[in-house]
């Protein structure tokens, strides 16, 4: 069995590389950093053992459940606007063929650019001297008021409507593709019975993207717990803190305020946040691919 | 068509929303390439939509060659050619090992070779902010922090699941009996993938080009924790100028940087527009 | 004796695939490893070349152990299921490619293949791509593919079965005349029963990972060694009657309740028990119609009644009942017959197998 083995060898030498960046770089460093945030790191990482400490300041302070519920506020639109809209113009366009090709390159443009210039655009657009806000005031509306950027309540919002403009493009491609390969009997069928188009999609079309609607909401998901550049770019963080995200605490507190253990530990929240998302659709999955 | 909408009303009602979104998905383009062809004075006293009286280049000329970023006044330019200088090493790293990867796992299948595929799936899926301090840490032990070929490495490193599961995902609809052939035919492992499956590869090459470019391209995390300061990748450049500012804001000038660092992508988007929708595919169908 | 495989044995997992495999194989034959899916035919043939390890027993080639070998080692050449030829390579390069491998030099690759080329009269392909290719070309460069290695097997691994019929015979009918050509041992493994028969030299039933019977096909079309086996093979299938066998006289008589056939010349493999049940086997071609007028000697007749009528072109199989018999023949489709009248067919004794009903080997 002298060949088989020395393939085997040589089979293995060829994928060992990427078995060190699996266990060194990606869950060696995962399990290092977890355990980073049950230490007293500061600006340096230390090995001594404080147990929970920074997880209890983490959930006693007002600045970082401001960041974790913006991370919802966020999510929420961030993921109901892009499947809302994104569903809807997938819809349109499947009914109409020939101008659909214009439009979706039209819609999905952004998703080419990065997340800084995606930030930067709007901050542009957003900026109340020279943005909206000016264009509508110069039209005659002298009281228009539309400085959202510079609004503790709302700022997040600005981050979460840019973040959708960014997307939407990419929900409308996943599900115009799902809805190409349904069965173009179905849709006679119904026609036949005369049901309504919207009906149609409702009750026919969309129970059978199910899938496709599951692979959205996990890439969505997956977005959102890890936004970083969108908010550095859109409204640093601010004003102040209102429109901070839990990436942006996190390296805040890495790099800024020298507390690597604080950091890491909200770090660890943002891999458990999107752990509870994906691991239920990866065994979903996995449970009906065994089918 | 599969149908078509019989009443006018729902017709006219449905292109105009369409309409309404394709104005609402342009405008941030149109403003800031109209920006940047205006003359400073020309923005600071007209509005954000108006078409430029007079168009330059002015805005596009400073930003490429003379734009400020802290105290260093050089333009993008410099910082555009690092990132080409950091990309392509990396992606042609990142390619290489994936498709190999890819191979290996698909045709040369084993529980050891199932298990890392997973590994590297379950793990595309962490955030980089849990890998920051381990490796600032390695990048400093190793000292290679800060420098080029620190964020060469790291950006290999990274892309290596993504390109992996590329190669994967399409290797598997290749029919087995050609590697069995090629088997038979007393080649080698690394012969069939060089003779036999590379030839075949295009497809999901241009793919993963696309995927691996603008991921490395568009990267802001990497390139703010371990560029140099004087020099780093062009995301974190760009966000530099614009907030480089002495006295007025050079507007013109900040959107021709935002423009040129928007154009790589872009115009790889239009031209290969198709791949894209391609990789957008691929990419979202993840193991 | 080219190929001898002893007491082989493989496993997937926990299911064994192949349970103690004894074969045979002559020089210059074509022998032909038929069975349904899952029965382990292509199993067997991914072991002999080498594409998949034993669990235990032995291969070997003209005397040579090559059980343990890597497949590149063995000599052996295939065609695969589609073919299989590199779709980024012209025909010329996917035949001399195991040369290239081999580190051939470029000169002698040419010479081999024109040489190989010649013979297969595809000299004006040769820089053509697998998909400029019709089907019977890729045939012949699958072929040539394997020609070139000089090989001391050539195993097929139903190359044929994604064709259309009409390319299929046309396949068949070349293959024929390249084994005759070429004096080469082939095995060749299929599923399909018509093309084994067609092919042969001699065909190997295999079931459930095992090899039911050995034999040419006239062999195992005339004397299945069990129903399985007579049963799989021929076109219409073979007609199954139960009855008893009953010593009288002297005479051994297939008994049942329309039937009294004298089976005294049958050769049985050890004496029949008195009593005994048995399934008969017998050929669509040994129920001959008869006419009234024309009876032979009386009880090997029968009148049925004709259920169904089936054309296939220049015969009909008609298909007959009588109480719970049920059994086919061929007739010319010029004969005037109908469904629901009688015919009179007559039994003809020669070639009828027994089996046993419970474990159904030819007694």
């Amino acid at each position: 069995m002298k060949g088989y083995l020395q393939q085997r060898f040589v089979i293995a030498a060829a994928l060992a590389p990427t078995v060190l960046i699996a266990v060194y770089f990606i869950w060696g460093f995962g399990a290092a950093t977890a355990y980073l945030s049950f230490t007293d790191s500061g600006f340096l990482p230390s090995t001594k053992l404080i147990g929970l400490l920074h997880y209890q300041k983490l959930f006693s302070s007002a600045r970082w459940w401001n960041t974790y519920g913006n991370m919802f506020i966020f999510g929420g639109i961030y993921l109901f606007g892009c499947l809302g809209i994104g569903i809807t113009v997938a819809a349109m366009l499947d009914q109409r063929s020939h101008s659909a090709i214009v439009y979706r390159t039209i819609y999905l443009y952004p998703i080419a650019m990065s997340l800084i210039i995606t930030g930067l655009a709007w901050q542009w657009v957003l900026s109340p001297t020279t943005g909206l806000q000016h264009f509508v005031r110069s039209l005659g509306f002298e009281n228009f008021g539309l400085n959202i950027l510079g609004s503790s309540e709302f700022a997040i919002y600005a981050v979460a409507g840019a973040a959708v403009w960014h997307s939407t493009g990419l929900v409308i491609v996943l599900f115009l593709a799902g809805m190409k390969g349904i069965d173009t009997d179905l849709w006679r069928a119904a026609r036949i019975d005369r049901i309504p188009i919207w009906r149609t999609y409702t009750s026919i079309v969309l129970p059978q993207l199910r899938s496709v609607l599951m692979t959205a909401i996990v890439l969505l998901s997956f977005n959102v717990v890890r936004s970083f550049d969108i908010v550095v770019a859109l409204t640093k963080g601010g004003p102040g803190r209102a429109s901070e995200l839990p990436a942006l605490y996190a390296y805040d507190f890495y790099f800024v305020r020298g507390n690597i253990g604080r950091g890491s530990a909200a770090a660890v929240i943002m891999v458990v946040s999107i752990m509870v998302i994906v691991l239920p659709y990866l065994l979903y999955e996995l449970r009906s691919r065994k089918q | 068509m599969k149908t078509y909408l019989r009443q006018p009303l729902g017709w006219a009602l449905a292109h105009g929303v369409l309409f309404l979104l394709a104005l609402y998905s342009l405008v941030p383009l149109y403003v800031m390439v109209v920006a940047s062809f205006k003359s400073l004075d020309e923005i600071l006293h007209s509005s954000i939509i108006a078409w430029p009286m007079l168009w330059t280049t002015a805005g596009w000329e400073k930003a490429w060659s003379s734009a400020c970023t802290g105290l260093v006044c050089t333009g993008i330019k410099p910082y555009f050619l690092e990132t080409m200088l950091i990309l392509f090493p990396a992606m042609v790293a990142a390619i290489v090992i994936g498709a190999l990867n890819g191979y290996l796992m698909s045709f040369w299948r084993s529980r050891g070779a199932d298990i890392l595929l997973g590994a590297l799936i379950i793990g595309s899926f962490i955030p980089l902010q849990l890998f920051l301090i381990p490796l600032a840490i390695t990048m400093q032990k190793l000292g290679i922090f800060g420098s080029t070929f620190g964020l060469i490495l790291i950006h290999t490193v990274y892309g290596v699941p993504l390109t992996t599961m590329l190669y994967r995902n399409f290797y598997v609809t290749l029919p087995p009996e050609l590697v069995k052939a090629a088997i038979v035919d007393g080649a080698g492992v690394f012969k069939i993938f060089r003779s036999v499956i590379v030839p075949m590869s295009a497809p999901i090459t241009i793919v993963a080009v696309i995927l691996v470019f603008g991921g490395i391209y568009n990267d802001y995390l990497f390139a703010l924790t371990f560029g140099e300061p004087g020099n780093k990748p062009i995301m974190a450049a760009v966000l530099n100028i614009i907030a480089t500012q002495y006295g007025v804001a050079e507007h013109n000038v900040n959107m021709a940087a935002v423009m040129i660092s928007a154009l790589p992508t872009l115009l790889i988007f239009l031209i290969a527009g198709r791949f894209f929708v391609m990789g957008l595919a691929h990419g979202s169908v993840k193991g | 004796m080219s190929l001898k495989v002893h007491n082989l044995r493989k496993s997937f997992g926990s299911t064994t695939v192949l349970n103690g495999i004894d074969l045979d194989v002559q020089q210059g034959e074509l022998l032909v490893l038929l069975g349904a899916s899952g029965c382990g035919k292509s199993t067997l043939l991914h072991c002999i070349a080498g594409l998949e390890t034993i669990a235990a027993g032995k291969i070997l080639i003209k005397e040579n152990e090559i059980h343990n070998l890597p497949p590149a080692d063995r000599n052996v050449a295939m065609v695969f299921q589609n073919y299989a030829l590199y779709p980024t390579m012209t025909a010329a390069r996917n035949i001399t490619f195991a040369l290239e491998c081999e580190g051939v030099s470029k000169s002698d690759q040419r010479k081999a293949l024109s040489r190989i080329a010649g013979l297969l009269k595809i000299q004006d392909l040769l820089d053509r791509k697998p998909r400029q290719l019709s089907g019977g070309q890729r045939q012949r460069v699958a072929i040539g593919r394997a020609l070139v290695r000089e090989p001391d097997i050539f195993l097929m691994d139903e190359p044929m079965s994604n064709l259309d019929a009409q390319l299929r015979l046309e396949m068949r009918g070349e293959l024929r005349a390249l084994h005759e050509t070429l004096g080469a041992t082939m095995i060749f493994v299929t599923h399909d029963q018509t093309e084994a028969m067609s092919l042969a030299t001699r065909i190997a039933v295999m079931d459930k990972g095992q090899i039911h019977q050995i034999g040419t096909p006239y062999d195992l079309y005339y004397y299945p060694s069990s129903r399985f086996v007579a049963e799989f093979i021929g076109t219409p299938p073979i007609n199954l009657v139960s009855g008893t066998l009953r010593h009288i006289d002297d005479l051994t008589i297939f008994q049942n309740d329309h039937l009294h056939l004298d089976l005294t010349s049958y050769r049985f493999s050890k004496p029949p028990q008195d009593g005994s049940k048995v399934i008969m086997g017998i050929r669509p071609e040994s129920v001959i119609p008869t006419t009234p007028a024309t009876l032979p000697g009386g009880e090997t007749n029968l009148e049925m009644t004709i259920k169904d009528v089936e054309m296939t072109g220049g015969d009909v199989f008609v298909h007959l009942t009588k109480g719970d018999m049920r059994v086919t023949t061929r007739m010319p489709s010029s004969t005037n017959i109908r469904a629901g009248n009688q015919l009179d067919i007559s039994f003809s004794l020669e070639a009828v197998s027994l089996f046993d009903p419970i474990r159904g080997i030819r007694l």
